[in-house]
């Protein structure tokens, strides 16, 4: 029998294990001691937490998960720019060599948004100026790079008394965003990003290319501290607001260039969004794996994709899986697998990211009794 | 439809940003009305617009062009427009936020955009925002309008909580509040007791006209939309 890793490999591959595995990042289970309360932004104490213990508290939380249910596959990826460090972002990066300021609106959960981005105009503003800076440079990279080190330590301390293929679940996993990230990083607004694409396609073309650049250099940087990324998550939801010819024009490039860049590594795409008419570019883009949200019909997504792409998802994590009864979960997987599996390469998981508030145990045991059931049937089949 | 009007209508639902502007001045110094050219012109440009979205042959990006373009024009028209008009020409006033616990704002954002093209004055609260800052908001700038957004399940209470607010401070029956949001529904507006639902920004918009021409026509009584 293969572990929920092996079986996580082989569909990421396209290719049919002896069961479909049930891949997710941790949340919060309602119903099990230790795992009731998360230890990230929801979690009421997060704010008072220094950064060890931050990381610490997650890992322990995760190890809970992997320990707690032992026939899933346990998702954690390490983030480009450090956790979301703002400190590391283009924006604030650049804004002081271009003379210019950046602000930044804190929130009561402790993340943050940009209030004003880098260029308030994209109109006026000479995009001539921008340029990719050396990040082996910057002060803050070493403090960020520290922080990758120390979680991964801890990592290897906490999953040792697990069996190997668990801790497997996590290692070589980076996250990213690439178009979106002039929006992320603080470049222009979303608005200004969306009309400028028909406005002003030279300027969104310049910002592409620095923003693209950048994030490569921040992946190698953080290759070189955790080791090499097997797996490289991509999650740029602005294809969800563009046409076939705008994504063709202004995504598949870009995205396309951090995938080459890393070689070797699967591709994971994620976007919950609705963009079943981009089915054909995330090919194009080179992806193997397209992490695809709940209101997309698999079926005919299979149709424009067939096997080419491994599929993961399509659960509801806001309302089916934390809200909804064991029986509509498992309805849910079942019109997930048969749809989605039938020439392999599915793996059942939510579509987009994990319950924020956490869902019931029952659903969640739905889910992966769901996965046992219907998996090896729809595969047999 | 005079021949210019028409030709501002077709050039905004092409989304050719000069050529509209270009042809808003020109039918200006023709000596149309500003509000001519906005109901005639342009508001049938942001029409087909609706229209070309909901076929999926434009998609949010062509949406917020659109708003981007009308926003132009507006400047354009706006001093006549005022002195034709005894409100400063505006439509009305909404106060527009996301409810506490909810960070999301593109859908807001986009709600607004076109809300502003389309004549509305916008007191954007932000995200995350309490039922009191939207009660101390009405207070102060006294709205026609109030519209909430919602993108998590968890947080559509909020406009419950937002609505309660404004019931006990007698402030309820003075607004017309709108939801939107990926988790709303008629059923949510329903149970909270908004006035309007609205699946997406341009729907927002037909709500909000269908609201302010019935509140303009001094029939105050509720809205069925």
């Amino acid at each position: 029998m293969l572990s929920p890793y092996e079986r996580l490999l082989l569909a990421y591959l396209g290719k049919q294990p002896d069961q479909i595995t049930v891949a997710i990042p941790p949340f919060p289970v309602l119903g099990v001691p230790k795992l009731e309360m998360s230890a990230d932004r929801a979690n009421p104490n997060f704010l008072r937490w220094d950064k060890e213990t931050r990381i610490r508290k997650s890992i322990e939380f995760n190890v809970n998960f992997a320990k707690r249910f032992p026939d899933l596959c346990v998702l954690d990826g390490i983030g480009s720019g450090g956790h979301g460090d703002k400190s590391l972002h283009l924006a604030q990066i650049l804004a002081p060599k271009l003379g210019r300021k950046v602000f930044f609106k804190e929130s009561s959960r402790g993340g943050y948004t940009y209030s004003k981005p880098l260029i308030e105009d994209l109109s006026t503003f000479s995009t001539d100026e921008l340029y990719v800076p050396d990040l082996s440079k910057e002060p803050d990279l070493e403090r960020v790079l520290e922080g990758v080190e120390m979680r991964l330590e801890l990592e290897d301390e906490a999953y040792a008394d697990l069996e190997e293929h668990v801790a497997n679940g996590v290692k070589g996993w980076a996250s990213t965003r690439c178009v979106e990230d002039i929006i992320d990083q603080g470049l222009v607004s979303y608005r200004q990003f969306l009309i400028g694409m028909k406005l002003w396609p030279d300027k969104i073309h310049k910002l592409c290319e620095v923003t693209t650049e950048y994030v490569i250099e921040q992946l190698k940087h953080l290759e070189g501290a955790m080791g090499k990324i097997t797996k490289l998550s991509i999650a740029d939801h602005c294809t969800t607001f563009m046409s076939w010819k705008q994504a063709e024009e202004f995504w598949v490039p870009y995205v396309r260039r951090v995938n080459e860049a890393f070689r070797g590594a699967i591709h994971i795409y994620h976007n919950e969004g609705q963009i079943i008419h981009l089915a054909g570019l995330i090919l194009k883009a080179g992806f193997d794996v397209y992490q695809v949200g709940p209101e997309t019909d698999l079926v005919e997504f299979r149709e424009v994709v067939g096997n080419k792409l491994a599929l993961f998802g399509n659960i509801d994590p806001v309302y089916t899986l934390p809200s909804g009864t064991p029986e509509e979960v498992e309805d849910a997987c079942k019109q997930a697998i048969t749809k989605g599996s039938l020439e392999g390469g599915f793996i059942l998981s939510t579509g987009g990211g994990p319950p924020r508030n956490g869902a019931p145990l029952r659903n969640l045991e739905a889910m992966i009794k769901s996965a046992e059931k219907y998996g090896k049937y729809s595969l047999s089949a | 439809m005079s021949d210019i009007l028409e030709e501002v209508s077709c050039r905004f639902a092409d989304l050719d940003l000069n050529r509209t502007l270009a042809l808003t001045k020109e039918a200006l110094g023709k000596g149309f009305s500003a509000h001519k050219i906005l109901e005639e012109g342009l508001s049938k440009g942001l029409d087909r617009v609706g229209e070309l979205f909901e076929r999926k042959e434009y998609f949010l990006s062509e949406l917020m062009v659109a708003s981007y373009i009308m926003e132009g024009a507006m400047k354009v028209i706006e001093n006549k427009l005022k002195s034709e008009a005894g409100d400063g020409g505006r439509r009305g006033r909404v106060v527009f936020g996301t409810v506490e616990g909810d960070f999301h704002f593109i859908g807001k954002n986009i709600a607004i955009s076109l809300l502003q093209a389309s004549g509305y004055e916008i007191f954007d609260l932000g995200e995350d925002v309490p039922s009191e800052v939207f009660v101390e908001k009405v207070r102060e700038v006294k709205p026609d309008i109030v519209a909430l957004s919602a993108l998590l399940l968890t947080t559509v209470s909020g406009i419950g909580e937002v609505v309660e607010a404004l019931k006990r401070e007698s402030l309820r029956d003075q607004v017309f509040v709108m939801i939107g949001g990926r988790p709303t529904s008629q059923e949510v507006a329903e149970k909270y007791g908004a006035d309007a639902y609205c699946v997406n920004a341009m729907e927002g918009v037909a709500a909000a006209n269908k609201y302010m021409d019935k509140k303009r026509g001094l029939n105050l009584d509720a809205v069925p939309l």
